[in-house]
């Protein structure tokens, strides 16, 4: 896997066009749905997400080719998601949640659901959300959201169950509580 | 609360916790059966566990929720794309430009300046200053500086009589220089400028080849080249509009300078 990946890091070093296709096509899922769940906005999410490839572009040199490609970009992400949303903090009265969740054909109920989780996770402190996203929804390990955010596994752990407690309560707070359990 | 219920399984309100934790971050469910026998028992802990399953039900729905997105033309076909060891250049990238691009953070690539002008640039803005150190005295940087050193003299100039004060306009001597000092320096600031000018034209002559005549910035104004002395004269015939706006600036101010050397004047110069 590394190999095919090393493969097609070389490619796009080396100019070649349709490597960058391969390479934009392989991980814009995954960043742009990390950077959605982090900002809740799809327009910001596409802007992050190009400028989230334009830095890995700038830096392919820089990718250590002993590890993979994922948790490396998904770390560019992350500090992209961190400065956008900082930048944003910054500007009055921005604060659009998830705003055009634009779902695949499901029940609206679950709709609702999910925006609840979503409107949630945006109350959560930036590191926590990260936290629960790259678990959650990038369903990476413990060992590897900490390698993406720098921090120990026991911190990651912390800030984990801290953020389930959190999106919980506040689930139930919704109303989300007693009738889902019985 | 904690420790004293769910003695049937030899679990306290702590492990419970503790397990239920460990399996969630190993994405196991987590009602296992011993868990669930002193969830039976305890009902702070039903609570938990109830959060972790809603948690984890809310979590299935919140994961399919997501939009569709395709960017690979906005990103590869932009044009924006840089890579680390070359421009990205393939020739059918501007013909694929996404209609869908909008405002994007990522910024163009701008042409680096070759630090040989810089340099160049450097040595003939430090040769002004030291033409303009020799004439007029240091130079103030800020308008409090020469203030503050106006406020100076004023206080140590004796006083005479109000109206004398009143009306008093401090004035700065230029420091004394030799005629022949003050000739080198003018010789070397223009040889400095002409040099530069010179390297200008050939940069404003690859400049004028890049730009289709006549669209440079949409506009066209009046400036250096059409002067018959400004060293753009060369690159009149393909420049749209001129790219040279300080060569008449410097040259009167080199020769305003040339006519206040005592002795000498403009056609010493010229000789």
């Amino acid at each position: 896997m590394i190999g095919a990946e090393v493969q097609l890091v070389e490619r796009c070093l080396a100019g070649d066009s349709s490597g960058a296709r391969v390479f934009v096509d392989m991980f814009q899922g995954t960043i742009f749905g990390l950077c959605y769940r982090m900002v809740g906005h799809r327009q910001d999410a596409e802007d992050i997400t190009q400028e989230v490839f334009a830095r890995a572009f700038k830096s392919l040199n820089g990718w250590d080719r002993i590890r993979p490609l994922k948790p490396w970009l998904l770390m560019i992400a992350a500090n992209c998601c961190r400065t956008a949303l900082s930048k944003r903090s910054r500007q009055p009265d921005c604060n659009e949640v998830a705003d055009d969740v634009a779902a695949p054909p499901i029940v609206s109920r679950d709709v609702d659901f999910a925006e609840a989780v979503q409107q949630a996770l945006s109350t959560l402190r930036e590191d926590h959300r990260a936290c629960f996203i790259l678990f959650y929804e990038q369903e990476l390990s413990v060992s590897d959201v900490a390698q993406t955010l720098g921090c120990p596994e026991g911190t990651i752990k912390t800030w984990l169950h801290r953020a389930r407690k959190e999106v919980a309560e506040q689930l139930r707070q919704l109303g989300y509580g007693a009738d889902e359990m019985s | 609360m904690a420790g004293d219920r769910g003695k049937e399984t030899n679990m306290d309100c702590v492990e419970f916790e503790t397990r239920l934790r460990d399996r969630l971050d190993q994405r196991l469910q987590p009602d296992t059966p011993e868990l669930q026998v002193h969830v039976h028992d305890c009902h702070a802990c039903r609570q938990v566990m109830s959060d972790a399953k809603l948690l984890l039900k809310g979590i299935s729905a919140w994961k399919q929720a997501i939009p569709k997105i395709d960017l690979t033309d906005r990103l590869t076909f932009g044009g924006r794309l840089t890579f680390a060891s070359q421009a990205f250049s393939d020739a059918t990238a501007a013909s694929h430009t996404s209609p869908i691009v909008r405002s994007a953070p990522v910024r163009t690539q701008v042409q680096p300046v070759s630090s040989g002008y810089l340099a160049r640039g450097l040595i003939a803005l430090t040769a002004t200053a030291l033409c303009y150190m020799f004439i007029a005295g240091p130079i103030r940087f800020t308008p409090q500086e020469l203030r503050r050193e106006l406020a100076q003299q004023q206080r140590n100039k004796p006083k005479s009589g109000v109206d004398q004060e009143i009306h008093h306009v401090p004035t700065v001597q230029a420091p004394s220089i030799r005629p022949d000092d003050l000739k080198i320096v003018l010789a070397s600031a223009e040889g400095a400028y002409s040099h530069l000018a010179n390297e200008t034209v050939a940069v404003a002559q690859d400049f004028a080849l890049l730009m289709p005549s006549g669209k440079l910035f949409g506009t066209s104004a009046n400036t250096g080249v059409q002067d018959s002395d400004s060293p753009m004269l060369p690159a009149s015939g393909i420049l749209p509009t001129n790219v040279y706006p300080v060569g008449d600036s410097v040259e009167s101010a080199l020769q305003l300078l040339w006519q206040a050397v005592p002795g000498d004047n403009q056609s010493s110069k010229s000789s």
